[in-house]
């Protein structure tokens, strides 16, 4: 049998003995209003029960605070407490959702940018294998360094010439930096094509 | 009490949150006395789902302890005796805890006080 809620006269007498102090006020309610509320918060906001458990709770808890704030002329208990219950599941609910749309978004992400366990390893000994090619044709460590920092992205001027144990006026130096680092790439473009046979 | 709805120890967990709720004062008791939840019940001589329907209830009132005692032992068949003395030991603990900690705090302005003064001299 659905659980139902108290009768109107019912209700008034526990509004009474919770207004009055008394120590198991709170366990009638409980009894009383637990099951019919989440019933109706589970059929009316389709939450889950564990939702609609801690919404009604939430109700009864805050009902119990400030009893005071149920004005008996404007409705009945129940409709007052499961008007309480409903905004706290619908707020839950908004919580979840956003929650899940979170970690979507992120799983996109994370799908996005993950590459193969195998691919990675692969590029990794790619890569060695290369930079071995490299260290054969490029003999100076200043020539490495500099590379090192031009694949690794770096334009300043003064890194570039610091690797490149350059020192001089900055003026002289950007020609210079400009010069070296077309010889490197020019080295590497070589390279490519050896490499791509 | 007749049955054990699902909802139960959650509603008993979020209650014992409330410092209103018998829950609050029953899970202090178990942390003073370092005992688990089923120790608890044993002392109260009753089963872990009625200490679950206790922690709902409200704490006794000063004003009205022994009419409250008598409503909640009642009800769930508890000898007063039990919940009382559970009450008290918590109550005493806590009424002394603070005592140490004012008595502690007036004797730690006393020593600033004290400090104070030495180096204005």
């Amino acid at each position: 049998m659905p659980a139902r809620f108290p009768s109107p006269a019912e209700e008034l007498a526990l509004h009474e003995q919770v207004t009055t102090g008394d120590p198991i006020a709170p366990v009638a309610l409980y009894e009383r209003f637990m099951d019919p509320a989440t019933t109706a918060l589970r059929r009316d906001l389709r939450c889950s029960e564990d939702e609609a458990y801690d919404s009604a709770i939430d109700a009864i808890l805050i009902y119990l605070e400030s009893p005071s704030l149920y004005d008996r002329n404007k409705g009945r208990l129940s409709t007052y407490l499961v008007a309480i219950a409903k905004r706290k599941a619908i707020d839950r609910i908004r919580s979840r959702t956003a929650e899940r749309k979170r970690e979507a978004a992120y799983a996109e992400i994370v799908e996005l940018r993950a590459t193969d366990p195998n691919d990675e390893m692969g590029v990794g000994i790619e890569a060695r294998e290369i930079w071995q090619i490299v260290e054969r044709q490029i003999l100076s460590a200043g020539d490495r360094n500099a590379l090192k920092l031009i694949l690794a992205g770096e334009r300043s001027t003064e890194l570039l010439a610091n690797a490149l144990g350059m020192t001089g006026s900055t003026e002289d130096m950007q020609a210079e930096v400009k010069r070296n680092r077309d010889r490197l790439l020019k080295i590497l473009e070589r390279l490519g094509v050896s490499l791509g046979k | 009490m007749t049955r054990n709805p699902k909802w139960l120890k959650l509603a008993a967990r979020r209650s014992s949150a409330r410092s209103w709720c018998l829950g609050m004062l029953l899970d202090e008791y178990a942390s003073i006395e370092h005992l688990s939840r089923e120790e608890v019940a044993a002392k109260l001589g009753c089963d872990v789902h009625t200490l679950e329907w206790l922690a709902l209830c409200k704490r006794p009132s000063v004003d009205r302890f022994a009419d409250d005692i008598s409503r909640i032992t009642t009800r769930f068949t508890i000898e007063p005796s039990k919940l009382i003395h559970i009450i008290r030991s918590v109550d005493v603990l806590k009424d002394m805890r603070e005592r140490t900690n004012a008595a502690e705090h007036k004797r730690f302005l006393l020593a600033a006080r004290d400090h104070d003064e030495e180096d204005h001299q």
